[in-house]
């Protein structure tokens, strides 16, 4: 009985040196998965000059002088406003009120106000251009010289 | 030789049991795996307006939320993290598990061109996670993208990966 027992127990042992190494070598504890990235980088609403507001030159002398830049002169300022592509894009346009530009090289001023806008659409629907004009005021007594000034266009999507 | 009868019975049953609770798993659990992971869903950023200046997008895991910074402008789209299920397979061991997110950045190619990276990966819940050798246990992942200053239009994918470990 006794050799019956040890043979059991060796038994049981080389079952249990069997058992032991069958999951940490075939057994895997982990595991992968792969997924996919996306993103579309799609054009926005964007304003962008094209051509600056640009009066040219004037004779020195005449006295005081409005001068009219209308929409429909070529000095006007030029602008392209691209809304996102295939479709209408409703939008509003803000002008400053008034401005002054200044002589280059001095202090001398004028001042620019009356801006006014207008719209046309290019291409259907997304692309429009946006054309500024505005009116100078020049004083009598005006230095003459190289003015310039800057005025800025909000275009607010709707 | 009761004894043995009784060591020896006892062997074809553990191993009964073993195959048993494979077998209910196998839809997902294969081989010799103890954990088996199935991607859900995939990471969508949606649509994005790049402007002049850069800046990023940020998903939220925990809330599918997104977040942009810098000159990036959200533009709608169907924006969601990434999803995995978790299945533990085996009836051994601790029940959770470790999910191992990319240390480096992933690129992503531009239908147009272009490329763009997405790292800080992100995760929800947090490891540890509980797992189930019966039901699946989700678990999301959400990262950051990086918008360049006037990023070329077009569609862009990449491919990460992820590992989940058993604990």
């Amino acid at each position: 009985v006794n050799a019956l027992r040890a043979w059991h127990l060796a038994f049981v042992a080389a079952l249990a040196a069997l058992a032991v190494p069958r999951p940490a070598v075939a057994q895997f504890d982990s595991a992968d998965a792969r997924a996919s990235i996306g993103v579309s980088i799609v054009s926005g609403f964007s304003v962008r000059k094209t051509q600056d507001l640009f009066v040219g030159a004037l004779p020195t002398g005449q006295g005081a002088a409005a001068i009219d830049v209308p929409i429909g002169s070529s000095s006007v300022a030029r602008f392209n406003v691209t809304g996102q592509a295939g479709g209408a894009v409703p939008f509003t346009v803000a002008l400053p009120s008034s401005i002054t530009i200044q002589r280059i090289g001095s202090g001398e001023t004028m001042a620019v106000d009356g801006f006014r806008s207008s719209v046309s659409s290019e291409s259907p629907g997304s692309v429009y251009t946006l054309l500024v004009g505005a009116t100078l005021h020049v004083d009598a007594n005006q230095r003459a010289g190289h003015y310039v000034g800057t005025f800025t266009v909000t275009v607010n999507q709707l | 030789m009761n004894d043995l009868w009784k060591a020896a019975s006892r062997i074809p049953v553990g191993a009964g049991a073993f195959f048993l609770s494979a077998a209910c798993v196998a839809q997902t659990c294969g081989g010799s795996s103890s954990i088996a992971i199935a991607r859900t869903a995939d990471l969508n950023f949606g649509s994005l307006i790049a402007t002049a200046s850069a800046g990023t997008a940020v998903i939220d895991p925990a809330t599918g939320g997104r977040t942009v910074t810098g000159g990036v402008v959200a533009a709608g789209g169907a924006f969601a993290p990434a999803g995995f299920d978790v299945l533990l397979c085996g009836s051994g061991g601790i029940k959770r598990f470790d999910v191992v997110l990319p240390s480096s950045a992933i690129t992503l190619t531009g239908s147009g061109g272009g490329t763009m990276t997405v790292d800080t990966f992100t995760q929800n819940p947090a490891n540890h996670i509980n797992g189930s050798t019966t039901v699946p246990t989700p678990f999301t992942v959400g990262a950051t993208l990086h918008i360049a200053a006037s990023q070329t239009q077009g569609t862009y994918s990449g491919v990460f990966s992820v590992t989940v470990a058993r604990q």
